[in-house]
């Protein structure tokens, strides 16, 4: 059951600490090659846009922007981790990062409200063989693997997971993948044939679900063969939206094969430098909804993105030395992150 | 002989047995040599996924519970085991080991 509203920071550390210390265990470290210290590099700019953010989100009238439920939290500890590091001391940052968690809560009800009328709309395909599920469950992790390629670490950026639902006996689990042609990152996104995929997985209904906030399940059995019917929707790069027929199925499946290779092997060829300058763009790529609506652009200032990152390496030194001693143990490790994730503690 | 190589955190109980395949010795991610192989890497990158499908279970020396890696495991429902420090240092392609995970506590054990 997911919250109606996060009354306080500290509601939001009980849920942001098991989740960080779930994910990155004991190294910190992942496939970009940029240490998760490299957080502490988000600029000036990034708190800039992130107060613009949630300024805007915050008048009623303009609560709707096209940012999934999951990122505005991303956000939000972007923020609170930039605030913390940077010379920007913001009066209210507790308050700016508890809109920003809030605006997820509150994109998540919508989207919620709306789901009933479209799972009744639905055909399901049903009566699945065991290889046909675990195709199913393959293609979720394809356009997620994807997303994560697209958006440098940052998926949530292309999608998110609602649910579950409780819809004739079973329990829905909704997967939107919504951006996944983001030019601007990837010029050869262009010639992706999927603007968005969103598939529709019924399983039956003894399964309890567990999620960290992110949309991360953590169930400690697997609910692969649990699934009992599906829907998959495309909408492809026209607008023209399709739902898959099976066979259709192993189309999409070999299309997003080539394309995590592809984009697999773009990484690999890139140096250290140059995956930090996507992973930023990525990350400011999260606000284009809302300059799309208020103008300017959601574009970081790169005056060299080089000496920007050695200046940040110094940073996080600076940092390292102060707070990031080796911890041991994991009650001392999870006070140290929640000291790391709370707003209200500079350092 | 067994003989315990290292240990992390295992998504699902369970118990396999095989022989291993260093990720950095993949040449083709959709290729059959795959098939029925423990996969172990340092950090998957995330084309990881093409070959968790095909493998008989996954082993990363980094990682936690829900990082990418383990979340994809649980989504297809293949055995992973994360944070397994010191595994990529201590196989080569070809080895035979023996992975135990029960209540998220993973063994890697070396078949002599």
């Amino acid at each position: 059951m997911r919250k109606i509203e996060y009354a306080s920071v500290d509601d939001v550390l009980d849920e942001f600490v098991p989740m960080y210390l779930g994910h990155f265990g004991s190294m910190p470290m992942s496939w970009t090659t940029i240490d998760k210290l490299l957080e502490f590099s988000i600029s000036d700019e990034y708190v800039d846009a992130s107060v613009k953010l949630s300024k805007y989100i915050n008048d009623a009238e303009n609560s709707l922007l096209s940012i999934n439920p999951s990122q505005y939290l991303k956000i939000a500890y972007r923020f609170q981790m930039a605030t913390k590091s940077q010379k920007s001391i913001y009066k209210h940052s507790d308050e700016i990062y508890l809109l920003l968690c809030n605006s997820s809560v509150r994109s998540r009800a919508l989207f919620d409200t709306d789901i009933m009328n479209k799972l009744s709309s639905l055909k399901f395909h049903a009566e699945l063989e065991d290889s046909e599920k675990r195709k199913i469950a393959y293609l979720n992790s394809l356009i997620r693997s994807y997303c994560e390629l697209l958006y440098c670490d940052e998926h949530t950026i292309g999608g998110d997971v609602f649910g579950e639902y409780t819809y004739d006996k079973n329990a829905i689990l909704m997967r939107k993948f919504n951006k996944l042609r983001p030019m601007e990152i990837h010029k050869i996104t262009k010639d992706f044939p999927y603007s968005e995929i969103h598939t529709y997985c019924s399983y039956e209904n003894n399964i309890k679900f567990s999620s960290d906030i992110f949309g991360n399940f953590t169930n400690e059995e697997s609910y692969v063969l649990k699934l009992n019917a599906w829907a998959i929707q495309t909408i492809d790069i026209d607008g023209k939206s399709s739902f898959l027929s099976p066979n259709e199925v192993d189309t999409v499946i070999g299309t997003l094969e080539v394309w995590i290779t592809q984009l697999t092997d773009l990484y690999k060829r890139k140096d250290r430098n140059q995956i930090a300058k996507i992973k930023l763009l990525c990350e400011y790529y999260s606000f284009k909804p809302l300059f799309d609506k208020v103008g300017g652009s959601w574009r970081p200032v790169y005056n060299d993105i080089s000496t920007q990152e050695e200046g940040n390496e110094q940073n996080i030194l600076v940092a390292a030395n102060r707070k990031l001693t080796i911890i041991n143990g994991l009650e001392q490790r999870a006070s140290y992150v929640r000291e790391l994730l709370d707003p209200r503690i500079k350092w | 002989m067994l003989n315990k190589l290292c240990s992390g955190r295992g998504i699902f109980d369970f118990n396999v047995e095989g022989y291993v395949l260093l990720e950095s010795d993949i040449i083709e991610s959709r290729s059959s040599e795959i098939n029925g192989k423990i996969i172990v890497a340092n950090i998957p990158y995330p084309d990881a996924v093409i070959s968790l499908y095909r493998c008989l279970a996954y082993v990363a020396q980094s990682g936690g519970i829900t990082s990418h890696l383990a979340v994809l495991g649980r989504e297809m429902g293949v055995p992973v085991v994360v944070g397994a420090t010191g595994i990529f240092s201590s196989v080569k392609t070809g080895d035979y080991v023996i992975i135990d995970s029960i209540s998220g506590e993973a063994t890697i054990y070396e078949k002599n």
